[in-house]
């Protein structure tokens, strides 16, 4: 997801690589808290964070196939609130296992990270 | 898991295209739906809300790339929609298509023929359980030769191997009065435990066969697979029925599977038969020395050295056992080779000729590959648009690239079908020619039986060298092009630009890179023909050798006793009374008996100052010279008057002269024969002109004649005797006319009128001359046709270079035809810059060979490898061919209508 995203998929595959784990770890997160189908997570990261994060289509669907490969969400297809049909994407138990995992990583990292910054001249 | 997890998606993607494709269709399209919807409650009418859904998203088709992107079968469907795309450009254009298939299947079936016979001599392992254990006993020369006395000796160490056996390669006559020979194999009862072979239909020999006369009643053999479905056509009832071998009766007790052909590569066998039967087959004496092999096979877990070192010891104390009862030493000193493939004779004379053959192939497998690279490469310049839009379009260098190479290896492939089929029909093809196996039309003359017989049948070695083969191609001959095919600036190639009045940077690389290949291919074919050259000479030197007679108007027949067991040896009485009969046939010219055939000289001793020579010789009757040919230089022939009770004469020939009395004449002069108690002296009275040695590239080795009626004691008697009781005597007759072998009938009805019960094996003095050259002539067709081919390619390389060259230049040309140049000098422009070429690869090539030629000094004979006549001859050809490749398109380009060149 890249913060003001560009329809270019290239654009999105650069910027992305860099956060294309993180990207996977929001997913599953949102999943984490009820079923959703794809605009659906798009919107709700969106909300979430306040438009820091904005729905790109050019990575979420990747992610999508990415995760349901490798067997951490499940896709299923069903009636939306209008009626219609839509792919609804669901976590699984190997899913929740991953999420706390990448959860747990991301915070150590996250306090590794604001130590540095935190530092003052004596330490670094 | 994810691992498997991602290949099963990728392969259910692969597998069910259009229900996956369709899913993720619909998923998207909900999505822009729902995000049209959101922006249509903001208050956008229904078009306005899907437009800015697109281009807040980005279009559905980006979209849906980058999620086919994700998975690894986004790369193998692209990899085929460019097979696809290949073999549809490929179609489109024909000629180039088929030159470059063409071109790379001839190189690459050539090398995989060649190769399959190398595999089938030289690498393959024997088709017998465990090859890895057996090994070969050797004397320190590396050849295996024991006595039986040896054998006998060897087989009571039975701890020191699993299993030991001996065998050697023989013939057999399994035919009657008309001798059918056949190749065969005698070996002992544990031949079959020692490799591991099991016989097909009914048993092999074992222990208990290998006893004089026979395990039970009567003696056994094995007979081959080939030979089971040729005489008995397969039929399981071939067990038990009798085989007369040398007129022995044996019973056939089984059948070997098919594909076994005995330890020895590159031949094969008929019948085996236990070595305690050997004698019954033929006289004692007639066997030779060491004529055994010896096989074992190592214990499992023993090792090479250790299996050297058990030998030794037990060496070791077979001499001090043999010294302390004072008998004579028998076990040689033999050491342990490994013998997974076999031993064999017939690897050491064949291996450096296919060596020398398979890089000679080589040499046109890439000369073939610079071909193909020049064509694509020419090919990508004229697709310059093409790849122009790819790139603009988005297509990474990366892509482009791998269609390129892809294209590539789609004519490789293409080529190497084509190639194995070549390879099939022409190792067939080369085997059979190496063979040197001719059987005329009458059907019962055959020349020397030393057919070659190797396994062709395509094994993990020859598919793992063709797929090595195609790789190495497509690389070589497609990468250069893939990577100068897709450098393009795609402004550039999208303008039109059709007269191009200065050669872009890229271009000039392009056909600089074209000419540099051109150079290479020149020179490379070069060497070859240089080679081809070399040997060629070889072969005609060989060929026009002097005999020292005409085998054209030669018939030979052997007649023996000895494939008639049993029965005693004719006498000289019979012979003359045969004589006298051919003699008054129609059609003879000649008739003459002697006690060897031409080529197989036997030893008599001559005294000389120094000690007693060798000199090989032959008992012949009056008229031997005149029937073979041989011009008498000096004297005379015998007489029917020289018999026994007259002076003792002898016949020389000049390189006796030569050795012994230094050229000056020699008729009249006496000679001592060596050992001889009939008398000391025997009186030249002639002098034969020579003939050629056995191998015709040594000269020819002095030869003494004796008349065989005055043998009746001392050296020669027991010379005659032997003879008479080996090989017995070989009737030579000199037809009128050049067709020898049309007597060949009325020759044996006279002889059986004689006596019926003599063995006759014809044979042609002719074809055994051929026979000689089998190799010398094989090898320099060969090398002879891949230099034509190298020299034709690098001429088709030649022409399309001048001609895309010429095209490329016309603008240029153009204008230097309308500034007034004549169109002589652009004729001459165009032809001397494609002659730079070749003058530069020439030159190149004559240094190459130069240097290369030393390396075929084995095979060469009667040429220096730095002969003149060829390095003078092979470029003056190469500069002919080369002029006539360059002169048709630089005429072409002499001739264009410059108004035309200029638009």
């Amino acid at each position: 997801m890249a913060p003001a995203g560009k329809p270019a998929a290239d654009k999105a595959d650069k910027q992305s690589a860099l956060v294309q784990g993180t990207l996977d770890m929001l997913i599953l997160k949102t999943l984490a808290l009820e079923p959703m189908h794809g605009y659906g997570i798009g919107v709700r990261l969106e909300q979430i964070s306040r438009g820091v994060f904005q729905v790109n289509a050019g990575s979420l669907f990747p992610a999508f196939r990415r995760l349901e490969r490798d067997g951490v969400i499940k896709g299923e297809w069903r009636g939306t609130e209008n009626n219609r049909r839509a792919k609804y994407y669901s976590l699984t138990a190997q899913g929740r296992a991953r999420l706390k995992r990448d959860t747990r990583d991301w915070e150590v990292q996250a306090a590794a990270i604001a130590r540095i910054l935190a530092a003052s001249t004596g330490e670094l | 898991m994810s691992l498997l997890g991602r290949a099963a998606g990728g392969l259910r993607a692969l597998v069910r295209r259009s229900s996956v494709e369709q899913e993720l269709d619909e998923e998207l399209r909900q999505f822009y739906e729902a995000a049209a919807e959101e922006h249509m409650r903001r208050g956008c009418s229904s078009q306005d809300a899907g437009r800015a859904a697109r281009a807040r998203f980005g279009s559905l088709e980006s979209v849906k790339d980058a999620v086919r992107d994700v998975g690894w079968e986004s790369r193998l469907e692209g990899a085929r929609r460019d097979v696809c795309h290949a073999l549809r450009t490929l179609r489109a254009a024909p000629v180039f298509a088929a030159v470059a298939i063409v071109t790379l299947g001839l190189s690459i079936g050539a090398n995989t023929a060649i190769f399959s016979v190398v595999n089938g001599l030289l690498l393959r392992p024997l088709p017998v359980r465990e090859p890895d254990r057996l090994v070969v006993l050797v004397n320190d020369r590396g050849r295996s030769g024991a006595s039986e006395a040896a054998w006998l000796q060897m087989r009571g160490q039975s701890a020191l191997f699993d299993s030991v056996m001996a065998w050697s390669s023989t013939q057999f006559n399994l035919g009657g009065t008309e001798a059918e020979w056949v190749d065969g194999i005698v070996a002992s009862g544990s031949f079959f435990s020692t490799l591991g072979v099991q016989a097909l239909h009914g048993r092999v020999f074992s222990e208990a066969d290998d006893r004089p006369g026979g395990g039970r009643e009567r003696p056994v053999a094995v007979i081959g697979f080939d030979m089971w479905q040729r005489r008995f056509a397969g039929a399981p009832d071939a067990i038990g029925r009798t085989l007369h071998i040398n007129r022995v009766a044996f019973t056939i007790v089984g059948v070997t599977p098919s594909g076994f052909f005995g330890p020895a590569v590159g031949r094969t066998f008929e019948v085996i038969v236990p070595l305690a039967d050997y004698p019954l087959l033929v006289p004692p004496h007639v066997i030779a020395n060491n004529w055994l092999s010896l096989m074992a096979r190592r214990k499992t877990g023993q090792t090479l050295e250790q299996a050297a070192a058990a030998l030794d010891a037990a060496r070791g104390a077979a001499v001090d056992a043999a010294r302390a009862t004072g008998a004579g030493a028998e076990m040689p000193q033999l050491t342990v080779r490994p013998a997974r493939t076999g031993y064999s004779q017939v690897r050491r004379e064949y291996a450096r000729p296919l060596v020398t053959v398979m890089a000679v192939v080589g040499l046109v497998l890439l000369i073939a590959c610079a071909n193909v690279t020049t064509l694509l490469l020419a090919r990508a310049s004229a697709r310059q648009q093409e790849l122009g839009a790819r790139l603009a379009l988005g297509a990474s260098r990366a892509r482009l690239v791998q269609q390129l190479l892809i294209e590539a290896a789609v004519i490789t492939s293409l080529g190497a079908v084509l190639g194995v089929a070549i390879a099939w029909w022409g190792g067939h093809l080369l085997v059979r020619q190496l063979s040197g196996e001719a059987v005329l039309t009458t059907g019962r003359i055959m020349f020397g039986s030393a057919n070659l017989s190797v396994d062709l049948s395509p094994d993990w070695r020859v598919f793992g060298f063709v797929t090595a083969s195609v790789t190495a191609a497509t690389l070589v001959s497609g990468l250069v092009p893939a990577i100068c095919g897709s450098a393009l600036p795609p402004i550039d190639v999208l303008k039109e630009r059709r007269a191009r009045h200065t050669a872009q940077p890229r271009t000039r690389a392009a056909a600089g890179l074209t000419r540099s290949l051109l150079v290479w291919q020149v020179a490379l074919a070069m060497v070859l023909v240089v080679a081809a050259g070399l040997l060629g000479r070889t072969f005609s030197q060989l060929s026009t050798v002097r005999l020292g007679y005409q085998p054209e108007h030669v018939l030979v027949v052997d007649i023996a006793s000895n494939g008639t067991a049993g029965k005693a040896a004719p006498d000289l009485p019979i012979f003359e009374r045969v004589l006298e009969r051919v003699r008054a046939l129609d059609g003879v010219q000649q008739a003459s008996i002697s006690n060897v055939p031409p080529f197989n000289g036997i030893g008599l001793g001559v005294e000389a100052p120094g000690g007693p020579q060798w000199i090989a010789g032959a008992l012949i009757s009056p008229g031997w010279f005149q029937t073979f040919g041989t011009a008498l230089v000096a004297g005379r022939d015998f007489a029917p008057g020289d018999r026994t009770g007259t002076p003792r004469v002898a016949v020389v020939n000049q390189a006796f002269v030569r050795a012994f009395f230094g050229g000056a004449g020699a008729v009249g002069r006496t000679l001592t024969i060596a050992n001889d108690t009939q008398g000391p002296s025997v009186e030249i009275v002639g002098v034969v002109e020579d003939l050629a040695s056995s191998s015709l590239r040594e000269p020819p080795p002095p030869a003494l004649y004796v008349p065989m009626a005055q043998v009746d004691q001392g050296v020669g008697a027991d010379l005659l005797h032997t003879s008479l009781e080996e090989q017995g005597l070989s009737l030579a007759v000199r037809s009128e006319g050049a067709s020898p072998w049309r007597l060949a009938a009325a020759i044996a009805d006279s002889i059986r009128n004689v006596d019926p019960e003599l063995t006759l094996t014809f044979r042609l003095p002719a074809g055994e001359v051929d026979a000689l050259l089998t190799r010398e002539r094989v090898v320099a067709t060969l090398v002879g046709f891949f230099g034509v081919l190298a020299l034709s390619l690098a001429a088709i390389g030649l022409y399309g270079v001048t001609a895309c060259t010429a095209s490329q230049r016309q603008a240029e040309l153009g204008i230097r035809l309308a500034l007034g140049a004549e169109r002589g000098a652009i004729l001459t422009l165009v032809l001397g810059h494609a002659l730079a070429t070749t003058g530069a690869g020439i030159a190149l090539g004559i240094i190459g060979a130069a240097a290369v030629t030393r390396y075929l000094d084995a095979l060469l004979w009667g040429v220096t490898p730095l002969d003149t006549v060829t390095f003078i001859t092979a470029p003056l050809v190469f500069g002919v061919v080369t002029v006539l490749a360059a002169v048709v398109p630089a005429w072409r380009a002499a001739r264009v209508d410059f108004v035309n060149a200029l638009r």
